[in-house]
């Protein structure tokens, strides 16, 4: 007989710029997959992580995937729950305007509490 | 609770300080491989958090940690302190 395991919120935090290392594509991978597994999932964009967010990437010419793009379609594997901290992003001159649609921009006060309210956290 | 590791140098990244952007008062931070050059930091003592620092990682370093708020761990503390923390977030 199968067990039934009870889907269990996961929260992935995305603290590298896109590009320069693998790291972000390879969270983005991990937040996809895991949403295939039906996982509820929430990914919190801090520090240079924000920079996956600016819209107007176009990664041709390096050979490499936009990555921008792959993350819009997030919403589309039912991953709502985007959050990018707004201290990250002022800091580094990013506006609202700059980035993606569907990212709600919290307070760092209010990512102390999302990280504090996970029981599991993954880090890229 | 989580425990935070800290395994870069301050002196080259700021991932100690995007540990403390968002870490919580109870949270504990652990210094490992190069996050062990954190105790060179003259501002390391402003931290309020709980600071644990690697031995082997020290030692291997020559590194002192003779702040008094600075707690010299062991490879078997920080397995007991995994199992009691309900997070782990590395910071690479």
């Amino acid at each position: 007989m199968n067990t039934i395991t009870a889907p269990q919120d996961i929260l992935i935090l995305q603290r590298q710029a896109p590009y320069g290392s693998s790291l972000a594509r390879e969270g983005l991978d991990f937040v996809l997959t895991s949403a295939a597994y039906d996982q509820n999932l929430s990914v919190l964009f801090l520090a240079d992580g924000v920079f996956q967010l600016l819209d107007n990437q176009n990664s041709k010419d390096i050979g490499l995937k936009n990555h921008a793009a792959a993350l819009e379609v997030l919403p589309l594997y039912d991953v709502e729950n985007l959050y990018a901290i707004d201290e990250d992003l002022k800091s580094r001159s990013i506006t609202p305007s700059d980035i993606i649609e569907g990212i709600k921009i919290i307070s760092r006060k209010q990512g102390k509490q999302l990280i504090q309210q996970h029981n599991k956290i993954i880090g890229f | 609770m989580t425990l935070h590791l800290i395994q870069k140098s301050p002196f080259t990244t700021s991932v100690l300080q995007n540990c403390l952007d968002v870490i919580n008062e109870e949270d504990i931070i652990l210094l490992m491989q190069d996050g062990v050059y954190s105790c060179q930091l003259p501002t390391l003592s402003t931290i309020e958090n709980r600071i644990l620092v690697l031995r082997d990682d020290l030692d291997a370093r020559g590194i002192q940690a003779d702040k008094t708020d600075i707690e010299i761990i062991s490879y078997e503390n920080f397995v007991t302190f995994c199992t009691q923390c309900k997070n782990i977030i590395s910071w690479y």
